[in-house]
């Protein structure tokens, strides 16, 4: 099923991409009334959320159906709308269970802004990002060591939506930087540069995962208007750090045939919004440290990482040695069931060579990056497979399978969430740090070295 | 069926066969983790300890569905971030779990043991439930308690158990398969499901049946 997302029409993909984002919200409702307990033997208030919140999900699975079918003869946009109308049932149900029962951010999401963000443009040493539900989000904060960022409670139980968190964050460090930004770009207005800035800035940190989170926000809200202005940016810069993953191409691929269909050229093309994206890309790595960067590195592991999900397993560590070959020497050496060699233990013992077969094992910890964009390639990958799912069942069927199907979301945002955890005490305990402040110094000369520049035209990824 | 040595086990760790290949991940740092019997597991990130104030006890016979929310209101779910200690007093009881994911191969089961030196201040790692079955993959949940007089200070990634494997025939009830299996691929500390062992459920409805017990 997965071909789906890379052959099927651009409006089959857009509608899936949708589609699914609305189920995984409809999870977190399912998995936060799940958690809720409210005061002991309240238990009819659980029990009538509990059938509004089915009622609701089994309609949004039939419909969803009924508009994914090829017999749909909506438009596009029509189906989008449609799609749309049921996200705001699903965004009240958030709103209530949060008042019945509020909910603290997971402390994972702020460690994961803390170790992606540089929080250089802060004033204090200890700064910090917090996070809060929206509803909090007009409180003042008093500190100014302090950036709050805001993330609706539906969403702080899916990592991949954590990326939105990060988006403030951006937008206020872009601000500090427009006057170093400004000569980059002089024809661009101040707003128009620091918005671009924010979103590349946001590439530049996260990648991929950046990249596939604003486009299927975008599409959710059917901006399309701020789409196609901002998704060719975002791509050039990907391609330009060789940081593009065929995930990222396909929604390329949607981004430009939906302007051409919904004829939005013209919009994107205005001469006062053509933005000189390499000019923009040497100013910020003037502030971007190396370290903090998302490369083609990050790719690699993210890919390993993907296998992990697949297979169940817990993503915050990576093997860097071939366990064929420590195989193929405990082979050797008459230490395995299959041997037909009769050990040497006095040898053995003498070389001690079990530690250096034992060493070879151990595994290297993983950063928030790739985590998060392995976390992406997921659910891109799988969105086309959780509808198809759905659509070959028959209505009776459907609620069972639906229960089935968020238990094992839980399950794997679970693991993922274990895994940020686990790759943390990981990292200490091999002794690497967990620095919350990075200040970029400025070389020399005071240029930042680029890595040389791939050809745009091309669109052809260096990775795929 | 014999205990696995340290050969054996580290072969199982990269047994090229998937289906044989026993899974501990992450492996931070094997050569301290790795006794002539036994590998060394570390203690995770998440505890759970109860909330007694709010109930006399809890009844298997009950609701389920009520059940399973005492539950979470009874179990209190505490996360220790790295560095910070996890502190057990004495005569508490707490659940935790490992810091690393096993897969145990159909061929093989472990027993889940304390190490000495955490037995030498009074920290028991299982109350009577240490064997792992073929077939499980998950973490493992640690029943903690603390036997001594003085407080534990425990902090995640410490080395607080050790597994060791015994080989044998290939299972055809594995775990993850068997029916009413209630923990596993749970990613991170599961309390108990006992409610959920189908013998209450006939009793439930025996005692329906014979109007001793109305269910609300």
């Amino acid at each position: 099923m997965m071909s789906l997302f890379y052959t099927g029409s651009y409006q089959n993909v857009t509608l899936n991409l949708v589609a699914h984002h609305l189920i995984l919200s409809m999870v977190q409702l399912h998995i936060r009334l799940h958690q809720i307990c409210l005061k002991k033997g309240d238990y009819s208030t659980v029990s009538s959320l509990k059938t509004h919140l089915k009622s609701h999900t089994l309609g949004v699975l039939l419909q969803t159906r009924r508009l994914l079918s090829p017999e749909n003869a909506l438009s596009l946009e029509s189906t989008l709308a449609q799609l749309n109308g049921f996200q705001l049932e699903t965004k009240r149900l958030a709103r209530l269970m949060h008042a019945l029962h509020p909910q603290q951010p997971k402390v994972e999401l702020s460690h994961v802004l803390n170790s992606l963000m540089p929080l250089s443009f802060l004033a204090h040493k200890d700064s910090r990002v917090i996070v809060m539900d929206s509803p909090t989000a007009a409180i003042d904060w008093p500190l100014d060591s302090v950036l709050v960022e805001r993330l609706p409670s539906v969403f702080h139980a899916l990592p991949t939506q954590w990326v939105v968190a990060t988006r403030s964050y951006l937008h206020t460090w872009a601000e500090q930087l427009y006057p170093d930004l400004q000569a980059s770009n002089p024809s661009l207005s101040p707003e128009w540069l620091t918005a671009v800035t924010a979103h590349v800035l946001g590439v530049r940190l996260l990648g991929t995962a950046y990249y596939a989170e604003f486009v299927v926000s975008e599409l959710v809200r059917r901006d399309f208007t701020t789409l196609v202005k901002i998704e060719p940016i975002l791509f050039e810069a990907l391609n330009f750090f060789s940081t593009v993953t065929s995930q990222a191409v396909r929604l390329h691929g949607i981004t430009e045939t939906l302007s051409e269909d919904l004829k939005l050229n013209a919009k994107r093309n205005e001469e006062s919004e053509v933005v000189d994206v390499p000019a923009l890309l040497r100013v910020l790595e003037k502030h971007v440290l190396a370290e903090d960067s998302f490369t083609e590195k990050h790719v690699g592991y993210a890919l390993r990482l993907l296998e992990r999900l697949k297979a169940g397993l817990p993503v915050s560590a990576l093997q860097h040695h071939d366990l064929n070959e420590v195989w193929d020497k405990l082979h050797a050496l008459g230490l395995t069931d299959e041997s037909t060699e009769t050990p040497d233990y006095k040898a053995l013992h003498e070389q001690n060579a079990i530690y250096q077969l034992m060493e070879q094992v151990g595994e290297t910890p993983v950063g928030v990056r790739e985590m998060l964009l392995a976390a992406w390639m997921h659910r891109l990958e799988e969105a086309p497979d959780v509808l198809s799912y759905f659509n070959e069942l028959d209505e009776a069927e459907v609620w069972q399978a639906w229960e089935a199907f968020y238990r094992g979301e839980e399950a794997m945002q679970q693991r993922f969430i274990k895994s940020i955890e686990t790759a943390e005490v990981h990292q200490v305990l091999m002794g690497q740090s967990r620095r919350h402040f990075r200040v970029k110094t400025p070389s020399a000369n005071g240029q930042a070295s680029l890595p040389q520049k791939q050809s745009v035209a091309s669109k052809q990824p260096s990775f795929v | 069926m014999t205990i696995m040595n340290e050969s054996q086990i580290l072969a199982r760790l990269v047994h090229p066969d998937p289906e044989k290949r026993l899974i501990i991940t992450p492996l931070i740092a094997p050569n301290e983790q790795f006794g002539p019997t036994s590998l060394d597991l570390r203690l995770g990130t998440d505890f759970q300890v109860m909330r007694r104030s709010n109930y006399t006890h809890v009844d298997p016979l009950d609701n389920p569905e009520h059940l399973q929310q005492e539950m979470n209101e009874l179990w209190e779910w505490i996360r220790v971030p790295v560095g910070e200690p996890f502190v057990l007093h004495p005569g508490e009881f707490a659940l935790a779990s490992t810091l690393e994911h096993v897969t145990i191969p159909l061929d093989l089961s472990a027993r889940l043991e304390g190490r000495s030196t955490w037995g030498r201040l009074g920290l028991q790692i299982h109350a009577t439930a240490g064997f792992v079955d073929p077939g499980f993959s998950g973490t493992l949940t640690f029943e903690l308690s603390n036997v001594s007089m003085v407080p534990l200070p425990l902090y995640p990634g410490v080395r607080v158990s050790q597994i060791c494997f015994y080989q044998g025939q290939e299972t055809l009830l594995p775990y993850a398969k068997k029916r009413f299996s209630k923990y596993s691929g749970k990613p991170s500390t599961a309390a108990s499901a006992f409610y959920r062992d189908p013998e209450y459920a006939r009793l439930r409805t025996a005692l329906e049946e014979e109007g001793r017990r109305v269910l609300v």
